[in-house]
């Protein structure tokens, strides 16, 4: 393995950018973030009143963290991106030690005792992954920025190495029981793969593939049934290919959420007036608020969030785009490609086309340092654009 | 293609990931939701509505049916239903095993049939039971506060109140306060709160009322708390109105209980009676027996307990159930509207009218009876085959004379006939507000020919129905009118409220106020001394006429000759408050209308009079017979007394050995028939005597009162006094062997056996 760094480049990064950020992805990450937080309310405070007698018992602790959120965004669009390409190495073992940490000493969350996702002392708890995601988006920009100049025997390293990190992380994930998570990362991993060159023979044989895949599972949805052992991804797999004769507890949260959906119409039962989120729907304000959002804004608001996430994305790429260091363009892409993965896959799960693995809508889902590591990463594409602002 | 710059190469493989996550990812997106939201959103949005709202149904409380007094003959009192849950009990078979036990152990509902019920999952209220008493509900509820505890299917102990499961709303029950009194009239409520029969069907609508609905939305939690108040739904029942009747509850009373006796006496298939206000024709009293006759109150069983005993006998089980399910059909008919009888000699009071409305007859004119007349090529005998002799209207009408009305009534011929036919309402139904009605069996009108009128005009070879007789009899009493009848007078809303009154209805002037008052006096004749004078009341002055037509029935025995003996009366005959009709169907033994209906009639009259306070018009002759009160003789001396009471020219019987009356039976101021015995009691051990109650029956009117005054016992002579010579006594008040005091008084019956004849040739 040999690397190979510009020393003068490291000597014109100052650790403080200047330059104005973009206006157009600061507006579309506070549109959807005041949207979100609406929203949350909304689907929150008749399970909050319920749970904890206090109906604002969610809103307050997520406006806090949005807050504080959006503090350590506009802190990070002045920090020099350029820091995470220093600290991609160190970060991605930390974030793995993490991972093999939390599998040792997990925190308990009360009511989720059976998974081992968090770690924590006292009040303050967070998720590995979470940071793992983050992690795996800096060490791959960082290792297809380098493309070219890791090789062995004269070949290009750089595919391998994003793979060989994603599948390691993962692997432990698996662990965790966190379904949602592997695909999340594995997403990522494959969009950095693409984004750094991989072969369009792969990528048109690995869509065919997983075309190929779900055509499969609905072909032999019943013999698949019943090799399927039994356990709770299983389980989940089974509710979601089998609905009619699932049982009604496997399936609950996703018929209510399609209840809800359905319920909403074209425009919706209007705001606050969501009957599905009156103890029907488990945990509203979670993965399925998107639900919430179907039933009480219509599929006219839905579409119209989901069209703001597509202008976040393509507004992201424009950002990396514009720059002209590499390193930067991966890292924006990356970090607005999880966005939008995420997104994508907890639609297709609300909607139940696809099972129900257990991930959140960005901006929307409650879950403070969830929210306050996307604002944090919102900040780095900032960065980003202050940057490629300078240049023109 | 190798001509890119890298750069190029690096934006055409972003624009293609932004297009991948942009349009395949968010446009799958978009796709599968609008999928769910609006291809198959009405099948979620019906799926989340049935999660989310709870509809229970509040029964409207059924109107009341009061008599003409106000007193409530059916009325619904409050009362509960029960019902499950299944979507609660997810067909947990614990849960499903311990309700079905003690439900069916509280409500006496088959356990199968409420497991059956429990494992509907999908429902979420299913009835157990309705119409429970709140006694029983009040106990269901103490059960429904009891826990059971069961495991989940992970494992974990769960413990829920009945109460998850099973739930009790409102509900009515109709009450009768006598469950035998006006059956057939008032008809019956069957499930749902649907009314067969009687009142109960024919208004329906009115008395049910609108049942009240509470939607709630309920939420998704299991500590049955509702959403917030904005999504709850509350529509009131609404009360039924209430029906007042034309129908007096003791003036049915009256016609019942001798309706009642009569069917035990003259072992009939079924006796009916109507009474109805000739003024109005209002319907006073309605009811039959034998028929059209239940318990409101156990409207499935067969109430007639001879009738049930004679169809359990039956040892075919299929013929068995099938004769039951007859005779519950049989026992709800009203048959005073819905069957159809034929009239006889009744209908001469039409023939009658319509000769003196049409000038035909003169009252002065004569006709010589030989038993046997010749008329419209046909050849008619008389009921009395020797001949009524010479008679004017008058006299015929009295004899119920056969020829007489075939060559009278012929000179209507076909047209006239049939006009006051179908004038007296024969030819169609009365419009009374009951379902069920019929009209008359009558000839085809186009196709008559002179021989019917022939017939018909002495009531033969048609039949009506018996509200259609009495209604066209009213018309002859009340001065020519033909009423709708009518049996309810009044609707009132739940808060009492006169909503609707029902003012009579005059359909037509059939005849003359002339023609009535002539045809008054001529029936009130027949009562006094023609073939009526069993239903003579002293002082009531009745009219009427007597029928009796065969009924030729043909059954596996062969034909057999069956009679029906009728008998239409109003009174008092110079102006009448009360039509009555009765309709004896195949009586044994004496068959006659003037036999055996006018004995029943004058019963009935004699209480309906008296309790409508209808003042007596005493003839002479009625008052020299009348009885008088007692004079008080205690503490006289026993001659004193003898001389006091023999000057009432009352007899006197002392027992005991004293000198001084000590007391006196029938006591002072109460009655004593005149010629009757004062018994005076001279000393205390001589008070205690009894005596034994002798036959008074079979004997005539100075054979009874001698034997009763020997025995030292007060005789009262009921039926018609005027006639003493031919009376025979039929009933006394008291049986015979009975151990009753001296100086008791005992009403016996006389019938008389003569001159009473109307039979069909």
């Amino acid at each position: 393995m040999r690397t190979s760094s510009k020393g003068n480049d490291r000597n014109k990064d100052p650790l403080i950018v200047r330059g104005s950020l973009d206006i157009g992805f600061f507006a579309i990450v506070m549109i959807l973030l005041s949207v979100g937080i609406v929203m949350m309310f909304s689907a929150s405070y008749v399970n909050a009143n319920y749970s904890t007698g206090n109906p604002y018992y969610y809103f307050k602790r997520q406006a806090l963290f949005a807050v504080a959120g959006i503090v350590a965004m506009l802190i990070m669009s002045r920090i020099n991106v350029k820091i995470f390409k220093k600290m991609a190495y160190p970060l991605l073992i930390v974030s793995i030690g993490l991972l093999i940490l939390v599998l040792i000493f997990p925190y308990q969350l009360p009511g989720k005792e059976e998974f081992k996702r968090w770690l924590g002392f006292g009040s303050f708890s967070f998720q590995p992954s979470e940071i793992a995601k983050f992690a795996i988006i800096v060490f791959c920009s960082k290792i297809l920025s380098l493309k070219n100049k890791i090789t062995i025997k004269g070949r290009d390293m750089s595919l391998p190495i994003c793979l060989a990190a994603g599948l390691t992380m993962c692997g432990l994930i698996v662990f965790e029981k966190h379904l949602s998570c592997i695909i999340l990362i594995f997403g990522i991993v494959v969009v950095m793969m693409i984004l750094g060159g991989l072969n369009r023979g792969l990528i048109t044989v690995g869509l065919l593939g997983a075309a190929l895949c779900l055509v499969l599972i609905f072909v032999f949805k019943d013999q698949i049934l019943e090799i399927l052992p039994s356990g709770r991804v299983a389980d989940r797999i089974i509710s979601w290919l089998d609905k009619d004769s699932a049982s009604l507890s496997e399936r609950w949260q996703t018929n209510q959420s399609l209840y809800a959906i359905g319920s909403g119409g074209l425009f919706g039962l209007g705001l606050g007036n969501s009957k599905q989120k009156h103890l029907y729907m488990p945990e509203p304000q979670n993965d399925f608020i998107f639900a919430i959002i179907c039933e009480e804004l219509g599929f006219i608001g839905a579409v119209v969030i989901i069209l703001l996430f597509a202008v976040l994305i393509w507004r992201g790429f424009v950002i990396a785009l514009r720059t002209s260091d590499k390193f930067s363009a991966f890292l924006v892409m990356g970090i607005v490609a999880h966005v939008g993965i995420q997104t994508i896959l907890n639609i297709l799960v609300v909607t139940d086309a696809i099972p129900n693995t257990g991930i959140s809508l960005p901006f929307f889902s409650y879950g403070g340092t969830a929210l306050m590591m996307l604002l944090g990463e919102m900040g780095v594409v900032l960065s980003v654009s202050r940057n490629s602002s300078n240049r023109k | 293609m190798a001509l890119k710059t890298s750069k190029q190469k690096f934006a055409s493989r972003a624009i293609f990931v932004l297009a991948l996550l942009c349009i395949v990812g968010l446009g799958a997106c978009i796709v599968s939701l609008a999928y769910v939201q609006l291809v198959k959103g009405g099948e979620y949005r019906e799926k989340a509505a049935q999660n989310q709202l709870q509809d229970t149904v509040v029964a409207a409380e059924r109107g009341i049916i009061y008599d003409a007094n106000m007193t409530p003959l059916a009325e619904s009192t409050g009362a509960k239903k029960i019902y499950v849950n299944p979507s609660a009990i997810d067909n947990n078979n614990l849960v499903i095993d311990r309700i079905s036990e003690r439900l069916s152990e509280l409500l006496g509902v088959d356990k199968e049939t409420i497991k059956e019920k429990c494992s509907r999952t999908g429902y979420n209220n299913i009835t157990i039971k309705g119409e429970v008493d709140i006694e029983t509900a009040n106990k269901v509820s103490e059960f429904l506060e009891e826990k059971i505890s069961f495991k989940d299917e992970k494992g974990n102990t769960v413990t829920k109140k009945y109460s998850y499961y099973i739930g009790i709303t409102p509900d009515v029950k109709r009450y009768y306060s006598k469950p035998y009194l006006a059956s057939s009239v008032l008809g019956y409520v069957g499930a749902d709160n649907v009314g067969f029969y009687g009142l109960e069907q024919e208004y329906n609508s009115v008395l049910t009322g609108v049942p009240g609905r509470i939607i709630t939305a309920k939420n998704g939690g299991t500590k049955s708390n509702s959403m917030p108040i904005e999504y709850k739904s509350v529509y009131d029942a609404k009360q039924g109105n209430s029906l007042v009747l034309t129908i007096d509850e003791y003036i049915q009373s009256y016609l019942e209980n001798a309706l009642s006796q009569a069917f035990v006496d003259t072992g009939c298939d079924s006796v009916l009676g109507i009474i109805m206000d000739t003024d109005t024709g209002a319907i006073l009293g309605m009811a039959s027996r034998g028929a059209g006759n239940f318990d409101l109150s156990d409207y499935y069983s067969i109430a007639d307990k001879n009738m049930l005993a004679k169809l359990e006998a039956i040892e075919d089980e299929e013929d068995r159930k099938k004769a039951i399910e007859n005779e519950r059909y049989e026992q709800w008919r009203n048959i005073c509207i819905s069957d159809t009888y034929e009239p006889g000699s009744v209908f001469k009071i039409f023939t009658a009218s319509a000769l003196l409305e049409e000038n035909l007859i003169t009252l002065d004119e004569t006709f010589t009876c030989t038993g046997n007349v010749k008329a419209a090529g046909s050849s008619y005998n008389c009921h009395k085959h020797e001949g009524h002799g010479t008679q004017n209207l008058t006299k015929a009408l009295m004899n119920s004379c056969n020829p007489f009305f075939i060559t009278r009534g012929l000179r209507l011929e076909i047209p006239g006939f049939n006009r006051y036919f179908e004038a007296f309402g024969f030819l169609d139904k009365t419009g009374i507000d009951l379902p069920g009605e019929r009209t008359s069996v009558y000839f085809d009108i186009d196709d008559m020919i002179l021989a019917n009128v022939a017939s018909a005009s002495f009531g033969q070879t048609f039949e009506v129905t018996p509200i259609q007789m009495i209604t066209a009899v009213n018309a002859v009493a009340n001065g020519g009118k033909l009423l709708v009848p009518y049996i309810v007078s009044k609707q009132l809303d739940n808060e009492g409220n006169v909503i609707k009154v029902t003012e009579p209805t005059v359909k037509r002037q059939v005849i003359s106020e002339k023609t009535s008052a002539t045809m008054r006096e001529m029936l009130e004749l027949v009562v006094k001394e023609g073939t009526g004078k069993n239903a003579y009341v002293a002082g009531y002055r009745v009219a009427g006429k007597t029928g009796t037509s065969e009924n030729l029935n043909t059954n596996e025995n062969g034909v057999t000759k069956e009679y029906w003996a009728s008998f239409a009366c109003f009174a008092p005959a110079n102006d009448p408050e009360i039509t009555m009709l009765l309709v004896i169907d195949n009586p044994r033994g004496a068959h006659g209308g003037g036999a055996v209906a006018a004995p029943v009639a004058s019963g009935i009259i004699e209480d309906v009079m008296q309790y409508l306070n209808v003042e007596p018009q005493y003839t002479q002759e009625e008052l020299e017979k009348f009885e008088i009160s007692a004079k008080d003789v205690v503490g006289k001396s026993v001659s004193e007394a003898r001389s006091i009471l023999s000057a009432d020219s009352v007899n006197v019987k002392v027992r005991g050995d004293g000198e001084t009356v000590i007391a006196q039976i029938p006591s002072a101021g109460q009655s004593v028939p005149k010629n009757g015995v004062v018994i005076l009691y001279t000393s205390a051990e001589a008070k205690n005597e009894t005596l034994e109650m002798p036959d008074l029956t079979g004997l005539s009117v100075n054979e009874a009162t001698n034997k009763a005054l020997a025995a030292g016992i007060n005789i009262k002579i009921s039926g018609n006094s005027l006639l003493t010579s031919e009376l025979v006594s039929y009933k006394q008040s008291i049986a015979k062997g009975t151990q009753v005091e001296y100086g008791t008084v005992v009403t016996v019956s006389f019938k008389s056996n003569t001159g009473i004849s109307d039979d069909e040739g």
